[in-house]
């Protein structure tokens, strides 16, 4: 990532067209056009098994779509060969659920081996990044430590740290405060706006934690496993004040009624 | 925030610093491109270049600065704990805004090499501790042994807590499976053993003697040990791959927290059904050794079938299919335990499966090359 030509730029960075997905032979959801703004934390949002984290696998290369399109800055991403699709592929960080950190490596490992296979950096520079990523998550003395003799917000956070190894233009955060304590899921949520803020990050986080998605998301789209499609698109903050989608009401009140009318705005 | 792009021509690509003092005040004046992919952070020498100019205040300049990304910031980071060491206070208001930002979230002080080493044990301390681990270990073998020993007998009772349909998956995949695998390895054996028997009779014109020889060695020792190595690699790296993964994702947890037993839930099904079928294999690999024999014998030895195998019959009593066949219940018996305990003893993750089976596998040829050893020494020691 290069921050500096990046701030006043607005653009969408992820345009999906007209996308389908299916996993072995079911659609899981059809017909989805958004667009992921630079510098935005962008919710996908929706109940458990609407296929929010089939919809993030797709845009971080996965997942083929059945049909449509996703446009990485205006590049369209499935018809690229495999060599450009693992270029663009490298401006992608992602923080998996489960952490998804290599277990035969220690924390420091985890965080320099992107950085050793496809970078340039000479050891100690490696080294001193991986110290300086460690320190952004607040695990600069756990470096030594291997996956299994970590926490649980110790796995998310040294999964982070991972994710931000090579200064990504999008950081894909799939239910990153699933496991965490209040507290500890407040410091993530702080941690993902210092970030966005400090690096212009593009953020694009897969939750239904709706106090992690109120306190970071600015934008986002909301995916209904009835209609398999989105119903409604916004900030989640918006979506709850504003859309009168009794399906987005439930998700976003916990299924307790409005404390006003609402008014249409999707 | 940083120069413009069309500025990169006019400024070095090279990360660039320079320090500048005056009366007590130092500048570090940042230029050029400080992209990490590339190249390597230049190392500020913070702490002694301010104890060599007394600087009490440090700040920055970074009008020829372009490009930049984290390399930059982990260089500021390095200025500002060098500061905090020396108590020399950094003023980076002139930094751009988001490298304001980062560097806030970073610590003036870190323990680059924190203490998280165990202590360290004399050699006889560490003597005595590996003692304890073997000690241990030994115990908690033989207790799974005990274990598994009065959970067969609870199964042949009908008391045992044995889903019937994992006891019938467990002994599908010790018997009927592995038939293949075990039926062409001793087949092949037995080709080897008749080859090589008449390679060394026949000179002294004791060819007669080939049916003979491998019907004893694959009856007494060779299909037995080698139907034993192939289910340990087979079944045993399974099993322990297996247990080690339900450890990990917590399913062992879960049923130890249910009240259920894992002993007859999770591991008797698997010992047992090898204990089961393997003198079931062995009988299959011995006959297909000797047909592995035959077929050399025939074809190429110039033995009938009829004559082969009626020497066979006479060569081999059926007391040797007996042995044959109790020495593969003990290796069977083996290879149950060591790799149940081998994975249940491993560590939570991805890597730790793949090691147990490894480790599973390693152990179980040692234990059935030791245990057939022992099984030669009792048979010489009763003369059998």
């Amino acid at each position: 990532m290069e921050v500096s030509p990046r701030h006043a730029d607005r653009t969408p960075i992820i345009s999906l067209r007209d996308v389908t997905l299916s996993h072995e032979g079911r659609t899981i959801q059809r017909h989805l056009s958004f667009d992921v703004r630079r510098g935005s934390i962008f919710a996908i949002m929706g109940a458990s098994g609407t296929g929010k984290s089939t919809a993030l696998r797709s845009m971080i290369g996965l997942l083929a779509p059945l049909t449509g399109a996703m446009l990485v800055a205006g590049q369209d991403y499935w018809a690229s060969n495999a060599s450009e699709r693992a270029r663009i592929g490298r401006r992608f960080g992602v923080l998996f659920q489960s952490g998804a950190l290599w277990s035969s490596l220690t924390v420091s490992e985890n965080v320099a081996l992107p950085m050793r296979m496809l970078t340039d950096m000479d050891r100690s520079t490696i080294c001193r990044m991986v110290e300086l990523k460690l320190a952004l998550v607040g695990l600069e003395e756990a470096g030594s430590f291997y996956p299994g003799e970590l926490s649980g917000g110790m796995v998310k956070r040294a999964g982070l740290a991972r994710a931000l190894a090579l200064d990504p233009e999008v950081l894909f955060l799939d239910e990153p405060s699933s496991g965490l304590d209040p507290v500890s899921a407040r410091h993530l949520d702080d941690l993902i706006l210092d970030l966005r803020d400090a690096l212009q990050t593009t953020i694009v986080i897969v939750s239904h934690d709706l106090a992690n998605l109120f306190a970071t998301a600015d934008d986002g789209v909301f995916l209904d496993d009835h209609t398999r499609t989105a119903i409604a698109r916004g900030a989640p903050a918006t979506l709850r004040d504003r859309c009168d989608d009794p399906r987005v009401q439930a998700f976003m009140r916990r299924g307790l009624p409005a404390p006003t009318p609402v008014r249409e705005v999707v | 925030m940083c120069a413009a792009s069309s500025k990169a021509a006019e400024v070095p690509l090279m990360p660039n610093w320079e320090f500048r003092h005056d009366a007590g005040e130092g500048v570090i004046a940042l230029s050029g491109t400080w992209l990490a992919r590339g190249g390597e952070a230049p190392v500020p020498e913070v702490g002694r270049l301010c104890r060599r100019a007394a600087i009490r205040r440090l700040s920055f300049e970074v009008g020829s600065l372009d490009r930049w990304d984290t390399l930059l910031v982990a260089f500021l980071w390095d200025i500002k704990r060098g500061a905090a060491a020396a108590g020399v206070a950094l003023d980076d208001s002139a930094l751009p805004e988001s490298a304001k930002q980062l560097l806030q979230l970073l610590p003036s002080r870190t323990a680059r090499h924190p203490a998280i080493a165990s202590p360290e044990l004399g050699l006889l301390a560490q003597l005595g501790s590996g003692s304890i681990d073997v000690l241990a270990e030994a115990g908690a073998s033989a207790a799974l042994t005990v274990a598994m020993t009065i959970g067969s007998g609870r199964l042949l009772l009908g008391r045992a807590r044995v889903r019937a349909a994992d006891f019938l998956g467990n002994l599908l995949d010790a018997g009927p499976r592995a038939w293949g695998v075990v039926g062409v390895v001793n087949f092949l054996i037995g080709a080897v053993l008749a080859y090589i028997g008449a390679a060394q009779l026949r000179p002294f014109g004791a060819g007669d003697y080939v049916p003979s020889l491998t019907a004893v060695a694959s009856v007494r020792e060779i299909s037995s040990v080698m139907t034993a190595i192939v289910m340990a690699g087979r079944s045993g790296g399974a099993y322990a791959a297996r247990i080690a993964s339900m450890k990990g994702n917590d399913e062992i947890a879960a049923l130890q927290t249910a009240g259920i037993p894992i002993n007859d839930f999770v591991l008797l099904p698997a010992v047992a059904s090898l204990c089961l079928m393997m003198p079931i294999l062995y009988l299959l690999g011995t006959f297909a050794a000797i047909l592995g024999g035959l077929g050399v014998a025939v074809a190429s030895l110039g033995f009938s079938a009829a004559g082969y195998l009626h020497a066979t019959f006479l060569a081999v009593p059926a007391d040797d299919f007996i042995f044959g066949a109790g020495k593969s219940f003990a290796f069977a018996a083996v290879i149950g335990i060591i790799s149940c305990r081998t994975g249940l003893k491993s560590a939570r993750s991805a890597a730790a499966v793949g090691q147990a089976a490894t480790a599973a596998v390693v152990a179980n040829i040692i234990g059935i090359i030791a245990l057939d050893a022992i099984f030669a020494a009792i048979a010489g020691a009763f003369g059998f």
